[in-house]
């Protein structure tokens, strides 16, 4: 404590200064930032710089020791801060000489004048002494009084029954909801938080109660809760000029990292200093620095979630399923940033409105559009640039936000000398647009539409193009303040098209394509306090044109290749229920029953019983017509989930979890290309199924500000998909000649610890994992490496990475991040020998070694344009470099015969600092969002 | 089908990052145990036929290592058995006759040898395929982007086409062998033995030929084409910083039609060879060549016993169009007046020429040897007789 004054500014601010008497009201403003300061103390240094004078006996605050951030405000509301924040009781009549009084355990509910004929007897029994205090000092200060927010009527009340109420929480300047918003009731000793719409739901005992509603960079709200019958509230939240100015909460229940094992929440603020590649800020890039999230290598399509194959997380944004997240083969992500309003990753506990992918849910929200005014923000970087536009179409009801982002980074491919480089090309671009129509308390509608694109030529030889796009519409509609039901209707398109001219006689065109159409109904239920009851249906019509590869340009003397084309129906109810046993322990039991269908029209070949699936060992082709089911498969997928708050500070949660996926991607090589087919499980591939038992230790240190967390997991997944040696999906049309079904393992524990309030804040994790694949048949046929374990390609135990932030004051910031790796598997050569004089290699098991370690440190400067209150646009700058070592980290290590024999090669991308600059601008002040 | 250049796309990607590469080493430490080699390809054609015994060495540097005294036997289908034998002079090496009865289109043949510890090894029976003739061979000139901008690589690259029908198999395999002509810079006219000889130009050391196999492995396969056939089969690239094009080259084309599983054990050792590691490389194939342990099945057997029938075609090049030979390097005369009395008989002979300067002029010299024995750049003064 001896150490905890950071530093004081008093701010005699000239304006209105007075150098007077001493009865004079003091209008100076002040700046303070401590940490842990004895009031005692704080009193000293207030009674030092102002002309004020402090009654109070030592013994009533003397244990009294409190955070205080502030920038710039009135004596008086300083005053308020560190008092009626702390629950500090105090009197004063000429703002000069304060006499504060003993310290209570509540904060007492304070009458508001103009309802206080309505004041129920209630609150009776509690300390009159106080009320009669708090009364005397409030009566002629009537701004400082708690607002009371009435909900229901008392006629309506069903007697012995508890009410639910349901409140929509949202920024008073846009008018857009607010997400994660937390009330907690002091009363009850618990609270609740808001969904995706800025809807918080309580099931409690008609009464009063003091509420403390907060949300991150918003300030506070404390009111009193006036529940008299089931009903609705809503409550504006002003965004917390400088999030700074928030006197930490020490016991704060909202700081636990999250409420389910495996969980992670990202706010885009909380990414908006650190440093990425070439400034493009990606929330993808960003997650990989969350524990259990890693990727094959720098650049790479797609992430690994806790030892899982790319294929197996699913990507959403507002419901829309992505099918390919890259952009430029991996290296940033198709989501702009910039209209991403929240991130949520699944990677333990899923709940039970999510399936079809063993891994993970990432499930993007995006902002919906200023219901109250104009407002556009855009950015420029080396490589791209992105704009976004929000206006209301009707004022406080409809809101349209539209984006885009295109790149341009041609200029530089140009410029290089390597011709196959100097001859190439890459664009891409992103578009999203959304429109959301507040109806009523009780409706609301959402459309939204989304297109990514990209396309690349290599060296005029090797053409990819591949987009997605969809629109999803959701309908939500409450029927009672405790029972909300939403529809869903989605369609999402990924296609790409390949043209290879690389020898002009077997040159050939393919195109591929997907199209997903989901409905989904779902309903959630605030049976009461103790009971909150999930359950909804969902289907999804997947239609598949795996393509037809065509001879392309006059010279190639391919055959035409048709692929074929696949249906079929993923089908899923589920039910789930949350209950609350009491305020320590909280239990979540769901099932999703999952189930695919299969359908016609298609060609099956059925293969002779124990002989290799392969062309010579077919006993017959059975044609299936339109429409009709080929193969069924249907299962349970249970979800369970336990949380226990061991106290205030500490908590332990457990999770099982069963996924069933129903479509994979055809993907042979190490890394993820941009030509990969996603496939439908069918009579030959059976569905992947897999377990996963997960357990979380939470711990906050509220002195520090810290939470931390260690979870621990083990997954078991059946039937994965792997390919045999020499498998190629471009010739075959019969893919389960090329595919063997195996098993992984995968296990690890998880460290984090975070900060995220304060001038420093960041994370820093460790992760410890396995991940392995075992492909052993029953025939020798049916196994890879003979049979044996190996590690997958993006095994790799030890990950730490650390975040750090550091304010220096509103204007400038600085980040710093630091990302350690073991490096991936590979396999090795270990012999060669000559056939015809012609070296060959060969190999070891698969996957036996590893690359050397990837270790990258960034570093980044962020400078935000002037803190004036009225301007039209807002910029900053941020400068910076990416691996500011410039140390090589290995990419890949190949291997090229040379004269004496094989020439091995480390090959790094980045070898050097890579410095940019990129510009952002908002229309508004530094404020505005 | 050609695995997709990504490894190209990425270095384009990151050129601009100052990507790089240097070189790596395999960790002595896991150089493996010893395995068997066979390399063995009995084609019609052969007088001698050839089986290649030898133990596998490390993959940075490739040695030949013998696996000698073997009994070594083709056998066929029939079980008529033919005996090889190790060469005196070539370990490792074993050579036999099969009468031309044996390996005609249809005829099945296995390999059978046991090694001095008395492991026993066999292959699966392999058939001869009938074999087109050689179609065309046929070069054009072309010229290849460099990482400088404003230069290409010029040279020849070759082709073949080949006409083919359904009565042959789809699967082939071509060896190429070069032969060409080559000269010195100038004919012997002066040198120092010991004895300073300056008598009368001599021209035995002036013109050379040189045959070396392409090592490169041409295979294809037709099954995805309409027909059993191809249009431009690439070959090698000649560049033009060589004498080979500038005299007289020959080209002789090896065809053979190979079995299936042949095809695909050399398109697999293709692709690991020249393919691997990179990020959208497949992991490397385990080959499966098609010989056993008898006792030991799970012992791996490298390389593969191969039948095949074969058509050779050979063709001559002179006088190419379109190239500049500019860019051969030049053997400059080295002005040294003292050098002689410090030469050993290591050194011997010296030889003397004029060079040309770039102003036109000429100066004289002591030549490097290889710039006047054209025999130490790895040719012969024998001219072949196709010549």
């Amino acid at each position: 404590m001896n150490k905890a004054i950071v530093y004081i500014i008093l701010l005699l601010s000239v304006i209105n200064s007075y150098n007077g008497f001493a009865q004079e009201i003091d209008t100076n403003s002040y700046s303070f930032n401590y940490k842990h300061i004895s009031l005692i103390k704080l009193i000293d240094e207030i009674e030092k710089y102002s002309k004020t004078k402090f009654y109070y006996q030592n013994e009533w605050i003397d244990t009294i020791n409190i955070s205080l951030v502030a920038d710039s405000i009135g004596f008086d509301d300083l005053i308020n801060k560190i008092f009626t924040e702390n629950k500090i009781a105090y009197f004063t009549d000429n703002h000069i000489v304060y006499y504060l009084f003993p310290v209570t355990n509540k904060i007492f509910p304070l009458p508001n004048y103009s309802n206080i004929s309505n004041e129920e007897e209630e609150i009776d029994n509690r300390d009159n002494k106080a009320i009669n205090i708090q009364e005397r000092y409030l009566k002629g200060r009537e701004p400082d009084m708690l607002e009371t927010i009435i909900i229901g009527n008392s006629n309506k009340l069903k007697p012995g029954k508890n009410t639910k109420i349901n409140g929509k929480l949202f920024d008073k300047e846009t008018g857009e909801p607010l997400i994660g918003a937390t009330v907690y009731l002091n009363e009850l000793n618990r609270g609740s938080a808001s969904d995706v719409n800025g809807f918080i739901s309580l099931a409690l005992p008609p009464g009063k109660y003091s509420a403390d509603f907060q949300c991150l960079g918003m300030e506070g709200i404390k009111c009193i809760l006036d529940v008299r019958s089931d009903g609705y509230f809503s409550l504006p939240m002003k965004k917390g000029l400088i999030s700074l100015s928030e006197v930490v909460i020490k016991a704060s229940k909202n700081t636990k990292r999250s409420s389910k094992v495996g969980l992670e929440k990202l706010s885009i603020s909380e990414i908006k200093e650190i440093p990425v590649l070439l400034g493009e800020k990606d929330i993808i890039k960003v997650s990989q620095m969350l524990p259990g999230v890693t990727s094959v290598s720098e650049g790479a399509q797609g992430v690994n979630v806790r030892g899982g194959n790319v294929d197996q997380n699913l990507f959403y944004i507002n419901n829309i399923p992505i099918y390919n997240s890259s952009h430029l083969f991996g290296f940033f992500s198709a989501f702009n940033s910039n209209i991403i309003k929240d991130f949520t990753l699944y990677k333990a506990h899923v709940p039970v409105e999510y399936g079809g992918r063993l891994s993970s849910v990432f499930n993007i929200e995006t902002r919906k559009g200023n219901k109250k005014k104009f407002y556009t923000r855009g950015g420029v970087s080396p490589i791209s640039a992105d704009i976004e536009v929000e206006t209301p179409l009707k004022k406080d009801k409809i809101s349209l936000m539209v984006s885009a982002r295109s790149t341009y980074s041609d200029w530089i491919l140009k410029k290089i000398n390597e011709p196959d480089i100097r001859n190439s090309s890459a664009k891409f671009y992103d578009l999203a647009g959304a429109i959301d129509y507040d109806i009523n308390t009780k409706n609301r509608i959402t459309l939204f539409s989304y297109g990514s694109s990209d396309y690349f030529s290599l060296n005029k030889l090797t053409n990819f193009s591949y987009s997605n796009f969809g629109t999803s519409l959701k309908f939500e509609h409450r029927f009672t303040p405790g029972i909300k039901s939403y529809f869903l209707f989605v369609v999402a398109k990924y296609d790409f098209t390949t043209i290879d001219k690389n020898s002009p006689p077997e040159a050939f065109k393919h195109s591929y394509s997907l199209l997903h159409r989901e409905s989904k109904l779902g309903f959630d239920w605030l049976i009461n306090e103790k009971h909150t009851l999930s359950a909804g249906i969902n289907f999804i019509l997947y239609n598949l044109d795996r393509g037809d590869v065509l001879p392309y340009g006059i010279e190639s003397q391919r055959t035409i290749n048709r692929l074929g084309t696949e249906q079929g129906v993923e089908s899923a109810v589920f039910i789930s229920d949350n209950y609350k046993i009491n305020s320590k322990l909280n239990i979540y039991a769901g099932l999703r029953y999952s189930g695919f269908t299969e359908l016609g029209p298609k060609k099956v070949l059925i293969y002779k019983e124990n002989l290799p699936r392969e062309e010579t060992n077919i006993e017959e082709a059975v044609n299936y017509p339109q429409g009709s089911k080929i193969v069924n498969y249907f299962g349970p997928e249970l979800r369970l989930a336990a949380d226990y708050s061991i106290n205030m500070y500490n908590s332990v949660k457990l999770s099982f979890t069963q996924m069933r996926q129903y479509l994979f991607m055809l993907s042979k090589t190490i890394s993820v290309a941009p030509n990969d087919q996603w496939k439908l499980v069918d009579s030959h591939i059976k569905p992947p199924k897999s377990n996963q038992v997960s357990a979380g230790y939470y711990k906050t240190i509220p002195g520090l500000g810290l939470t931390t967390s260690s979870e621990i997991y083990y997954k078991y997944a059946k039937q994965i998909v792997e390919y045999k040696d020499g498998a190629d999906f471009l010739t075959n049309s019969n893919i389960e000649t090329d595919i063997l079904q195996g098993n992984q393992e995968a296990y690890g524990i998880e460290f984090m610890i975070a900060k995220k309030e304060g001038k420093l804040n960041g994370w820093i994790t460790y992760t410890y994992s396995k991940s392995f694949i075992t492909v052993n048949g029953n025939n020798f046929w049916e196994k890879i490496n003979k049979g044996k374990t190996y590690p997958s390609n993006f095994d790799k135990p030890h990950v730490c990475n650390i975040i750090w932030n550091y304010k220096f004051n509103r204007r400038v910031s600085a980040s710093l991040n630091m990302v350690y790796s073991t490096g991936r598997p590979i396999t090795f050569p270990q012999s060669a020998y000559f056939i015809q004089l012609n070296p060959v290699v060969y190999y070891s098991d698969r996957n036996e070694f590893r690359i050397p370690d990837y270790f990258r440190i960034d570093f980044s400067i962020s400078l935000e344009g002037n803190l004036k209150k009225k301007k039209l646009l807002h910029g900053y700058w941020n400068f910076s470099i990416y691996n500011l070592t410039g140390r090589n980290n290995v990419y890949s290590i190949y291997f090229r015969n040379e004269d004496r024999g094989l020439q091995g090669y480390k090959y790094s991308i980045i070898g050097n600092p890579i410095f940019t600059v990129s510009w952002n601008f908002k229309l508004g002040n530094y404020a505005s969002n | 089908m050609r695995v997709i250049r990504f490894r190209y796309f990425l270095i384009l990607l990151v050129v601009f990052f100052n990507s790089c590469v240097e070189k790596y080493f395999l960790d002595e430490s896991f150089i493996n145990e010893s395995r068997v080699v066979v390399d063995a390809l009995i084609t019609n054609q052969a007088d001698t036929q050839l089986i290649k015994l030898s133990i596998a060495s490390s993959p940075e540097k490739h040695l030949f290592i013998p696996l000698s005294n073997c009994l070594v036997k083709v056998i066929n289908y029939d079980g008529v058995e033919f005996i090889f034998n190790e060469s005196d002079d070539k370990p490792g090496y074993y050579e036999g006759i099969i009468d031309p009865q044996f390996l005609n289109v249809g005829s099945k043949l296995k390999l059978y040898f046991i090694t001095p510890e008395e492991k026993e090894y066999e292959s699966d029976y392999e058939e001869f395929k009938e074999c087109p003739p050689v179609d065309s061979i046929y070069y054009s000139i072309e010229h290849k982007l460099t990482n400088d901008p404003n230069n290409t690589l010029d040279g020849a690259q070759f082709y073949l086409n080949l006409v083919s029908s359904a009565q042959y198999s789809r699967y082939y395999y071509w060896q190429v062998i070069e032969t060409w002509e080559y000269h010195s810079v100038a004919p012997i006219k002066m040198y120092y033995d010991g004895v300073l000889h300056n008598g009368a130009i001599d021209y035995s050391l002036y013109y050379c030929y040189r045959t070396k196999p392409i090592n490169e492995i041409f295979i294809l396969n037709t099954e995805n084409l309409e027909q059993n056939g191809f249009e431009k089969f690439p070959l090698h690239f000649v560049d033009n910083l060589t004498q080979r094009l500038l005299y007289k080259y020959s080209l002789l084309v090896k065809q053979y039609t190979i079995s299936e599983s042949t095809y695909y054990f050399w398109k697999n050792m293709k692709k690991n060879s020249f393919e691997s590691g990179g990020m959208f490389d497949s992991q490397p194939v385990i080959i499966q060549g098609n010989i056993y342990n008898i006792v030991d099945k799970d012992e791996v057997v490298l390389g593969n016993f191969s039948v095949a029938t074969m058509n050779e075609k050979r063709i001559i090049i002179e006088d190419v169009q379109g190239l500049s030979f500019d860019k051969i390097p030049s053997c400059d005369a080295i002005p040294l007046e003292e050098r002689l009395s410090w030469t050993t008989p290591l050194d011997w002979p010296i030889y003397f020429a004029h060079s040309p300067n770039p102003d036109g002029t000429l100066s004289f010299g002591v030549m490097k040897s290889d710039c006047i024995d054209c025999t130490l750049r790895g040719g012969t003064t024998k001219k072949p007789n196709y010549w």
